[in-house]
């Protein structure tokens, strides 16, 4: 005879069983009288948690309610302060994704113009966009302000930088702007989370 | 002022912002809960009254703090369980006795029937009452409430395992206690 499931014919009484278990208890209750006497005596003693002690008529809802209604205390104003905080902390998330908008519409204008101006689009007009990358040009500027002499290896660092401008800009600038706004919200939903009430702020007295 | 339409939810965030009608509307919808719970924690309609009073009255008070996307009938059941022990406590020189007395029902069929339904009916409400506060609790919520395993264990922010071993203990607690009463409800129907 395989294990006796007395353990879990509570949970099976109540509907709270699924699955493998289910199944098992089910089988193992076909064939063993012992465990199908255990499962008759608990459905006997909720029979009779119900009927020996029937509820009791109740004051009406109507007259509880006024009754209640007297007693309820003035729940205190919210202070100014925290109802101005309150708008505040809520106005940062919408402030990192305004700015996030801000952003990513910025360097897209910024983005098209570069292009137009680098294909002739824009005329005379596009002598102020920059004709290639700047990088090496700034560091190379700063090493003469120096006075420092780049060797062959520090030029090839410089021609690399120009590289990287002229290929990763694009993705670089953005994805700096994107990792800070994702940080200032990560931040954010943290503060969030440590000032939560937890379960709802009433704990159980005497478990 | 009434609010038959109104959702739950819309009544809560009124209630929250002060609204005392709404907390009204709230009230009226979970008070027959409510009150179940308490009586069969306290078995005793006076002190279950005093006990949903006072829970409701905290319930209010904290309100604020409830968090709309959970469960506010669970919410309120677990303050109403801090009530009743609470009311419980207070009322500690009450013997099992009194609540024995307290707990006779009103009418029942014939006088034979009667008395034995009052004995019964003491009897297993002196059973219940004699479980320590967690585990009636669990009882009460499961048995009376109907409350599932998961929602017992959010209420009373215990583990699903301790739910169904609260409940386990309880029902072979109650079967010992309540054994000469199984066997002669058994021989009244055989």
């Amino acid at each position: 005879m395989r294990e006796h499931v007395t353990e879990w014919l509570g949970a099976y009484l109540d509907g709270e069983l699924q699955g493998i278990r289910l199944r098992q208890v089910e089988v193992h209750l076909e064939d063993c009288q012992t465990c199908q006497a255990e499962l008759e005596d608990l459905q006997e003693l909720s029979s009779l948690l119900h009927a020996a002690v029937p509820v009791k008529d109740f004051i009406p809802t109507d007259r509880f309610t006024a009754q209640l209604a007297l007693r309820l205390p003035r729940l205190p104003e919210v202070p100014l302060r925290k109802k101005a905080f309150e708008i505040g902390w809520w106005l940062i998330p919408a402030g990192v994704l305004a700015a996030w908008v801000f952003v990513q519409v910025l360097l897209l204008l910024s983005g098209l113009v570069s292009v137009a101006g680098h294909a002739g689009l824009l005329g005379r007009h596009a002598t102020w966009i920059p004709a290639g990358p700047q990088h090496g040009a700034w560091m190379a500027s700063l090493a003469g302000l120096l006075e420092v002499n780049l060797d062959e290896g520090g030029n090839l660092i410089l021609q690399t930088l120009d590289q990287i401008e002229l290929f990763g800009t694009d993705m670089l600038v953005p994805l700096i702007w994107q990792a800070a706004l994702g940080f200032v919200y990560v931040g954010w939903l943290l503060l969030w989370w440590m000032r939560s009430p937890r379960n709802n702020s009433i704990p159980l007295i005497d478990q | 002022m009434t609010f038959p339409a109104e959702t739950e939810a819309g009544l809560v965030k009124k209630a929250q912002e002060g609204d005392r009608s709404a907390y009204g509307e709230l009230v009226r919808r979970h008070y027959q809960g409510v009150m179940t719970v308490v009586y069969r924690l306290c078995g005793d309609v006076q002190l279950a009254e005093d006990a949903a009073q006072d829970a409701f009255i905290q319930a209010w008070q904290h309100l604020s703090s409830f968090q709309p996307a959970s469960s506010l009938r669970n919410w309120l059941y677990r303050i109403a369980v801090n009530a009743a022990l609470d009311v419980l406590r207070r009322k500690s020189e009450m013997t099992l006795e009194d609540v024995q007395v307290l707990m006779l029902p009103d009418a029942g069929p014939g006088p034979e029937g009667l008395l034995l339904q009052q004995e019964r009916a003491a009897l297993v409400q002196q059973a219940i009452m004699s479980l320590a506060p967690a585990s009636r609790t669990v009882l009460v919520l499961r048995e009376y409430e109907g409350l599932s395993y998961q929602e017992i264990a959010v209420t009373l922010d215990i583990p699903l395992g301790t739910v169904m071993s609260r409940l386990n203990y309880v029902r072979n607690r109650l079967r010992e206690l309540l054994e000469p009463v199984m066997m002669s409800t058994e021989v009244e129907y055989a």
